[in-house]
């Protein structure tokens, strides 16, 4: 039998340890959240005293803009490619790391594999800008494995750079998918794989039809989770290819940075930050969804 | 040989799960080390002199040590304060966010009010407030309250971005732990607040010390709001500083690096010793939320 | 030793009501066990008593105080848990002085007393270990030390014997015993074991969704029972409980004409719970003065001592017990002879005891 700890509930203990959680959340994020709207609906915000009211007139030139389309569609290659592959690399890993070695050795190469995930993202940045330079070693080594002809500048190629943003962002995302596979990995329980193995079921028939049914609802819960959090990143894409060459690697967060402060238009830029916020609401409604059915 | 004494199929069986653990062993080799490459390069590159960052073929490990890069870092007094600021805001947001946090988590975790499912649902969704969204208006509030270019404005924002976190983790934490602890150290005469210190924080330790490293870890990586929210050499913290090497510096890659590396420290070692805690407890907090 | 008065005891969650007004007298000194499935509110009344629950209505009482609105520490309780609840950070001995030093006891008081406690419980040589280095029985004494070092005025205990196993089980259900012999306090113990219930309890109070069944001594409830429900609860295995028809000379069960006195109230054709424990059902030639049927035998189970004689009369399914060594087939008719000095009758409505 469970018991819910009713003790004092009457009172107002629990709001009391809520409180100051609860009101600096609510402070700092609904002012800002608030502010922003107001800035979409207003001209010359910011750099001006008086700003002009407009309406949706900052939506109207946003969405005539083929300069935000070209965004978004960058950043939907983005968030998917990088979600695919966070996937791939994060599950295939942790079913490796996972596999029936000694402890300690499973220890130390998870984490090691963990690794990526602790850097700041300028020092992903620069390692990756350092590695993928045209006299760099990713060139040297498929130049000598008889792949490149002459160095490619990954970075500087409007037809590369997103395949190479894509690889950093996998590098860079990976190991949160399989941190949090191989944490689900233990919740299935042994009776199950014991029960597969007498049935004569070999690796790949465990991992369809035991691993992935048990884990669906953590594998849906966690993309969902990567995929908010990878569309409306920022640091990364900035600080490796700054949004180029040309606008090759634009997405929806750099247009707003540049849209602020390196055009100014700080209207304009909430506006795009504005279409952001619309679009992850709607990824975290599923993503709440599927939690609340957990709280 | 004695093993002839053993059936067949034993030996057989026992000599492919030899070659299966091999090969597992060899497969996760060599695929940590390609990932683990990059990192490695970096170190290698900090140890070599600029001139020999490109030069052919490529060498992981240098000829010769080159300590240039580092005695540079090292002794200008401008990356110091770098590293000071990130220690100060880093340690100020660890702090704050796991009281607060730790509150909010008990209040979850312990007592069922009007409204708990509400907060709950508000405090997951402040995970997924979109950061650059917040930046334009965020300039303002800080503006406002007279933080900006101060440590405490970045120290305020983190706690905003870490909080959602801490509460989440900590009341996974708490949730693990039998509220019959509560009730005995109720009967034995501890206030609500001294159920939570004297008896639930100890048994938690291993949750504190996860969410205190990952919070941590996210005040002392963040850039953009450091870069957006200081102006001042004397306020920027460890990954703005290493950016603006890239401008600064052009190409002395040497000195970068050994600054990366230097910057990359503190959450490099944390992360090791208490990895065990860290790993667990982003699977209890980030995923079960 | 204090005396313990609950009345009209009511819990309410939300619409819901668990507890039906309770009332539950205990005189001081004396060992109550509440027994019942669970869900029957034996929890909740204890958690009440301890003020771990709110009071929705009605009264508690300990000694002469009204402890309605007290905080459990300013109760003079203390309290034994299913799952012991020990400080897993604190060592037996900061398990056990922990209420005493939130209570601002002297140091050396409380060395005192847990010393001594401990030397009562044997559990002096651990006093250093931390719970997580303790079997279950030391974990049970740990839990019970900690109780009796406040010295309370009333014990309570919830369940404190079912994460053992059963050897264990008795071997504790003996300790606690002896503890009351030797400490005189009140208890109030909550248990849904019918055996723990009647070695242990002065009283047994028998619960069930949310109201008393019935209150008294264990003989009384187990050879009295005043409703179906007590005659089907109290008993390992169970009291057999028959539907039948009574007849001018006795009780037509099935098929079979059982030939006895009937309570007066009842008339021939009313439709009767015809209750008898196993004990009261043998073979003829163990029970000479029994009534006698020829009923088939479909299974005997040996367990040891004795053997238990599964038989049908009609549709229905009853237990008969004889001796270990007595030898019985399966699958054939055999005479039982029934006790019927101690044949139970309750009203097949109600469930209400027919005397």
């Amino acid at each position: 039998m469970t018991r819910p700890f009713r003790l004092l509930t009457a009172s107002g203990t629990p709001y009391l340890f809520l409180l100051p959680g609860l009101v600096i959340l609510g402070a700092l994020l609904s002012v800002p959240l608030y502010k922003v709207v107001e800035y979409s609906l207003y001209d010359n915000v910011i750099v001006e005293r008086n700003p002009t009211f407009v309406g949706l007139d900052n939506y109207r030139n946003i969405l005539g803009d083929p300069g935000y389309w070209s965004a978004g569609f960058n950043t939907i290659v983005f968030t998917v490619g990088s979600v695919v592959g966070h996937m791939i690399v994060g599950i295939g890993l942790a079913l490796l790391v996972n596999a029936d070695i000694h402890p300690r050795a499973r220890t130390f190469f998870r984490s090691m594999l963990v690794l990526p995930w602790i850097f700041t993202a300028v020092v992903v940045a620069l390692n990756w800008q350092l590695l993928l330079n045209p006299f760099g070693l990713i060139n040297y080594i498929l130049d000598w494995l008889g792949l490149i002809s002459e160095p490619l500048d990954w970075l500087g190629n409007p037809d590369l750079a997103m395949w190479s943003l894509l690889l950093i962002s996998t590098w860079r995302g990976y190991p949160f998918i399989m941190v949090s596979f191989l944490s689900g990995l233990q919740t299935v329980p042994r009776e199950l794989y014991e029960a597969a193995d007498i049935d004569g079921a070999g690796f790949w028939h465990k991992f369809w039809h035991v691993t992935l049914p048990q884990l669906k609802p953590v594998i849906f819960g966690v993309a969902l989770l990567d995929l908010i959090w990878t569309f409306q990143l920022f640091p990364l894409v900035w600080l490796t290819t700054g949004g180029g060459p040309g606008r090759a690697t634009e997405v929806l967060s750099t247009l707003t940075f540049r849209l602020a402060f390196v055009d100014f238009e700080f209207a304009q830029a909430a506006t795009v930050a504005v279409s952001i916020l619309i679009i992850s609401a709607a990824f975290t409604v599923l993503y709440l969804r599927n939690e609340a059915r957990r709280l | 040989m004695a093993d002839t004494a053993l059936p067949r199929t034993t030996v057989d069986e026992e000599r492919q799960r030899r070659w299966r653990q091999a090969s597992i062993y060899a497969l996760l080799a060599l695929v940590t080390f390609v990932m683990v490459f990059p990192v490695l390069w970096m170190i290698s590159v900090s140890l070599k002199p600029t001139t020999e960052t490109f030069s052919l073929p490529p060498r992981l490990i240098p000829e010769e040590f080159h300590w240039g890069g580092y005695a540079k870092v090292l002794t200008d007094p401008k990356f110091r304060t770098f590293l000071i600021n990130s220690y100060v805001v880093g340690l100020a947001v660890t702090f704050l966010s796991l009281i607060i946090g730790t509150l909010a988590a008990f209040g979850f975790s312990r007592y069922r009010f009007f409204g708990d499912r509400v907060a709950k649902l508000f405090v997951i969704t402040t995970q997924m407030v979109p950061t650059i969204t917040l930046l334009i208006p965020y300039f303002g509030v800080i503006v406002f309250l007279g933080l900006y270019d101060t440590l405490w404005g970045l120290v305020l924002t983190y706690l905003t971005f870490a909080l959602p976190y801490s509460i989440i983790m900590m009341n996974g934490y708490l949730d693990t732990i039998p509220k019959d602890f509560d009730e005995a150290a109720t009967i034995d005469g501890c206030t609500p607040l001294g159920v939570l210190v004297r008896v639930l924080l100890p048994v938690a330790l291993p949750g504190i010390i996860s969410t205190a490293v990952y919070t941590f870890l996210l005040a002392w990586n963040e850039f953009l709001f450091a870069l957006a929210l200081t102006r001042s050499m004397d306020m920027r913290t460890v990954p703005v500083g290493i950016s603006m090497m890239v401008g600064e510096f052009g190409l002395k890659w040497d000195e970068m690096m050994a600054f990366s590396v230097i910057g990359s420290l503190p959450v490099l070692i944390l992360f090791m010793l208490v990895q065990r805690f860290v790993v667990s407890g982003l699977a209890a907090g980030g995923v079960k939320g | 030793m204090s005396r313990i008065e609950i009345s009209n005891l009511v819990k309410m969650y939300g619409s819901h009501q668990a507890l039906h007004g309770i009332d539950i007298s205990i005189q001081p000194g004396e060992f109550c066990v509440l027994v019942g499935p669970s869900g029957c509110g034996k929890s909740t009344t204890l958690r009440m008593v301890a003020g771990l629950e709110t009071i929705s209505g009605g009264e508690i009482a300990i000694g002469d105080r009204v402890v309605n609105g007290l905080r459990p520490k300013d109760r003079g309780i203390a309290m034994v848990f299913q799952n012991y609840a020990l400080y897993p950070a604190k060592t037996v001995r900061g398990n056990m002085a922990f209420s005493l030093k939130l209570s601002k006891m002297p140091k050396a008081e409380i060395d005192r007393r847990v010393n001594e406690v401990a030397e009562i419980l044997e559990l002096t040589p651990l006093l250093d270990r931390k719970p997580a280095a303790l079997s279950g029985g030391q974990r049970q004494r740990v839990a019970m030390g900690r109780a009796i070092v406040r010295d309370p005025e009333v014990f309570l205990f919830d369940e404190p014997l079912s994460n053992l196993d059963a050897k264990l089980r008795g071997q504790m259900r003996a300790e606690i015993k002896r503890l009351h012999q030797r400490l005189e306090n009140t208890i109030i113990y909550v248990t849904h074991d019918q055996v723990e219930a009647m070695t242990l309890a002065d009283r047994i109070v028998i619960m069930r969704d949310g109201r008393i069944e019935q209150q008294g001594t264990p003989d009384a409830v187990f050879h009295d029972p005043e409703t179906v429900f007590v005659a089907g609860f109290m008993g390992s295995p169970p009291m057999n409980l028959i539907d039948c028809t009574v007849t001018p000379t006795g009780l037509r069960l099935g098929d079979t004409d059982l030939a006895c006195t009937t309570p007066d109230g009842l008339r021939p054709g009313d439709r009767v719970t015809f209750g008898i424990r196993p004990d009261d059902i043998r073979p003829a030639a163990d029970l000479p003065n029994g009534v006698t049927a020829s009923l088939p035998v479909d299974l005997i189970e040996q367990l040891g001592t004795e053997k238990l004689v599964h038989f049908r009369a009609g549709p229905h399914e009853l237990i008969g017990k004889t001796g270990g060594r007595v030898e019985l087939d399966e699958g054939t008719a055999q005479t039982l002879a029934f006790d019927m000095a101690h044949a139970f009758f309750f009203d097949a409505e109600t469930g209400h005891r027919i005397r």
